[in-house]
């Protein structure tokens, strides 16, 4: 991950929001948002349904622009599409339908997150290199789809489909990597397998992760820093080990 | 839903079903009267057909001679369809991927929606009469119709298969960083995939149907030997040619309906429970 080093050299910022407005059309869901993202950090973004957690996802992973305030993703001004058009391949997103290729099989969709380092012509003869191919492997062993590796998509279950997406994103090695309720639908057990994978990702390549969350405890339990969002917008970004019980989050969350 | 954006420019006035009959048939009757239309359908003209008919088409001439060339010219017919389907779906896959809205920019896709609805607008029967004119007659300018055709037709149903299909998994390989063309190569293809295969089936059958038209402009196949039966009166020769037709169009038009649902994607049913 060269590029990434030279990124950390220049700044310390793998994300930051400021005075952000957005909204779809000209109707705001979320106002005067400001927080900014350490590189190599695991941040969590948390809040009842329905208070633009998505929307939040959205903006940061380049699929909505904001209608105010500004956005710097890696250094680089994320609203200029030339920039944006440079930070490609370098977000990656697991969101919430997953954006799995129903007609391809495990293995082939996991093997997808090696698409953008791998040369155009082998890629359409559906060949990949050989440490794509070792890694690939060990990464369904450890998030047990091995056994499904040649099933097509739409075979498998709602969690699954989850652990493939989980996969992909990991094979993929982003410099961020922004989950949409990526914890929902997964047990206790595969959940934690998945998190220390996508924690040593973190650690091993620097990767900074943005959880969207509306499992409070998973949350804390995962992240550095929470980013509290309520119906009034953002309350705040705190400190996960600073902060005194689960309970404390959620009565901040819902208070009026 | 970016699918919708080209078309949501043009509207109709809104109007109720039946001020809608209304005027379509109030238009028809217009046009049938303005054509003079009911004079064919006077007792002299049906009885002189009818008698045309029963005095010069039956019985069917099944004399092995004429069976043999009947034989040949269907046979040629089905190659000239399946060479023309062949080609054409070569020739109309990369024009679609061209003018898929979803894939390509407005600068692009249009000037290529352009180039594949000039190619459906003229007839394959048109386009086997230009063909004939420049390469001369026989079946080598029947496949160049059918080719041609195809391609805008297929072309058609492909570009909107494409914009069709979800684009979330397009968004995620995106992201990703997969390039255009790996894109078509992992998502737009294996998701369209079912309903291409379809399509390609269709457009045989119907490319069978229209083989056998284009005969008539000197393009071969056995629309030629039809033409040949008319202009020489063997009417009963001609009515052989037109069962050995009909039952060859029936036969691959069963086939390719059972063949095509064979491809209908697995998880349609579990999508519709």
């Amino acid at each position: 991950m060269e590029t990434l080093e030279i990124h950390k050299s220049e700044h310390v910022f793998a994300i930051e929001l400021k005075d952000i407005t957005i909204g779809y059309g000209d109707k705001p869901v979320l106002r005067d948002i400001n927080f900014s993202v350490p590189i190599g950090s695991c941040w969590s973004v948390i809040g009842p349904s329905g208070v633009g957690k998505t929307t939040l996802f959205k903006l940061i992973t380049g699929l909505l622009s904001p209608m105010d305030g500004k956005i710097t993703i890696l250094g680089l001004d994320f609203i200029s599409s030339t920039n944006r058009k440079k930070l490609r391949g370098k977000i990656g997103y697991i969101p919430q339908n997953l954006g799995l290729v129903a007609n391809l099989n495990v293995k082939a969709n996991i093997l997808c997150g090696a698409l953008g380092r791998t040369p155009l012509i082998p890629s359409l003869l559906g060949l990949h290199s050989p440490s794509d191919l070792e890694n690939a492997e060990i990464i369904m062993k450890l998030l047990k789809i091995d056994h499904l590796k040649n099933k097509k998509i739409y075979t498998l279950s709602g969690g699954e489909k989850r652990r493939v997406a989980i996969a992909r994103a990991l094979l993929h090695r982003p410099q961020i990597l922004v989950a949409d309720e990526l914890l929902s639908e997964l047990d206790a057990v595969t959940a934690t397998i998945a998190m220390e994978q996508i924690k040593r990702m973190q650690f091993e390549f620097g990767t900074t992760v943005i959880l969207i969350e509306h499992n409070v405890e998973a949350a804390l339990k995962y992240s550095d820093q929470v980013v509290v969002l309520s119906d009034d917008g953002m309350v705040g970004a705190f400190s996960s080990d600073k902060i005194p019980s689960v309970d404390f989050i959620k009565e901040i969350m819902t208070a009026e | 839903m970016i699918l919708n954006k080209s078309y949501q420019s043009i509207r109709l006035p809104k109007m109720s079903f039946f001020s809608l009959f209304v005027i379509l048939s109030f238009l028809t009757f217009w046009s049938l009267f303005n054509l003079n239309y009911l004079r064919f359908f006077s007792r002299i003209s049906i009885a002189g057909t009818l008698e045309l008919i029963s005095n010069y088409f039956f019985p069917p001439n099944f004399d092995p001679k004429v069976r043999k060339s009947i034989e040949f010219a269907l046979l040629e017919t089905l190659q000239i369809a399946l060479i023309g389907t062949y080609f054409g779906i070569f020739c109309s896959l990369p024009l679609s991927i061209l003018s898929a809205n979803s894939l390509t920019p407005k600068f692009v896709h249009i000037p290529f929606r352009f180039i594949l609805s000039a190619i459906r607008t003229v007839p394959s029967l048109i386009w086997a009469l230009l063909f004939v004119i420049t390469f001369g007659l026989g079946p080598h300018s029947g496949i160049l119709a059918i080719t041609v055709y195809t391609t805008g037709f297929l072309g058609k149903l492909q570009y909107e298969t494409f914009e069709g299909l979800p684009s979330d998994s397009i968004q995620a390989l995106k992201a990703l960083g997969a390039g255009k063309i790996q894109i078509v190569r992992y998502v737009v293809l294996p998701e369209s995939g079912n309903s291409l295969i379809s399509q390609i089936i269709f457009m045989f059958e119907y490319n069978v149907r229209a083989s056998s038209i284009i005969g008539f402009v000197g393009a071969g196949g056995i629309g030629f030997l039809l033409q040949l039966y008319i202009a020489y009166f063997h009417f009963s020769a001609m009515l052989t040619a037109l069962i050995y037709l009909l039952v060859v169009v029936v036969i691959i038009d069963f086939l390719g309906s059972k063949l095509r649902a064979s491809f209908q994607d697995p998880s349609y049913d579990v999508l519709n429970i």
